[in-house]
């Protein structure tokens, strides 16, 4: 499990927001989302 | 290296083709110089991983001395992790959401880690299958790590249209 779940600008963001699938995410959003920089990196918690 | 070039590192596995291309990111997130390579000033810079696990992202990065604000990840764990997304490189939709991502945030070098990780459907022998990565390996500048696996003029010969160099971190 990864979290916490933010984007680049640090506020809470919540994948499922779209009808509660992730599938309707565009590339966009999807690539926005999963972006993180150098900065952050190393706050994201990995198990 | 000039806006719209291509370059690509090739070398056999287990050589630090990543090593290098983690290194060029920082250095030309942070504006140092890179080895022999002179950074002039910094730019924004996108790295999109499609192999490492996201620990090694993170431990390269803090082994680079990284913490850079203008340097962004895409690692394939964290974007599959938040979005169940995979990237396919090949994938003409995908290609458009990072030229798209690359103007709206203004990142002036995209790196990708590497060819073989990032781009399925796509028969490594065949040249002409490497012209699905046209429209993401033009406009900015683009740095693309692979194995070599084959020559490298395979690969060189799809973006011949361009400034495109060819570095054999193998060769040191």
């Amino acid at each position: 499990m990864l979290l916490p779940l933010q984007d680049r600008s640090g506020e809470t963001v919540d994948p499922f927001k779209n009808n509660g699938s992730v599938g309707v995410l565009s590339w966009v959003e999807a690539l926005t989302l999963g972006a993180c920089t150098s900065s952050d990196l190393q706050s994201i918690e990995t198990t | 290296m000039k806006e719209g070039d291509l370059g690509f590192i090739f070398a056999t596995r287990g050589v630090g083709k990543t090593w290098l291309a983690l290194d060029l990111a920082l250095g030309i997130a942070a504006g140092r110089d890179v080895g022999p390579w002179k950074v002039r000033a910094p730019q924004s810079v996108l790295y999109l991983d499609g192999e490492m696990s996201l620990e090694d992202v993170k431990k390269r990065d803090r082994g680079l001395n990284g913490v850079i604000p203008t340097l962004t990840y895409i690692s394939h764990e964290l974007l599959f992790e938040r979005t169940g997304k995979i990237m396919n490189l090949a994938d003409s939709e995908l290609q458009e959401a990072i030229l798209e991502m690359c103007i709206r945030d203004g990142f002036k070098v995209l790196l990708l880690d590497n060819l073989s990780t990032l781009v399925s459907e796509v028969r490594e022998n065949e040249g002409g299958d490497w012209e699905l990565l046209h429209s993401v390996c033009g406009g900015t500048n683009n740095g693309c790590v692979h194995p070599s696996r084959r020559k490298k003029q395979l690969y060189a010969r799809p973006f011949k249209a361009g400034r495109c160099s060819v570095l054999d971190s193998s060769t040191r």
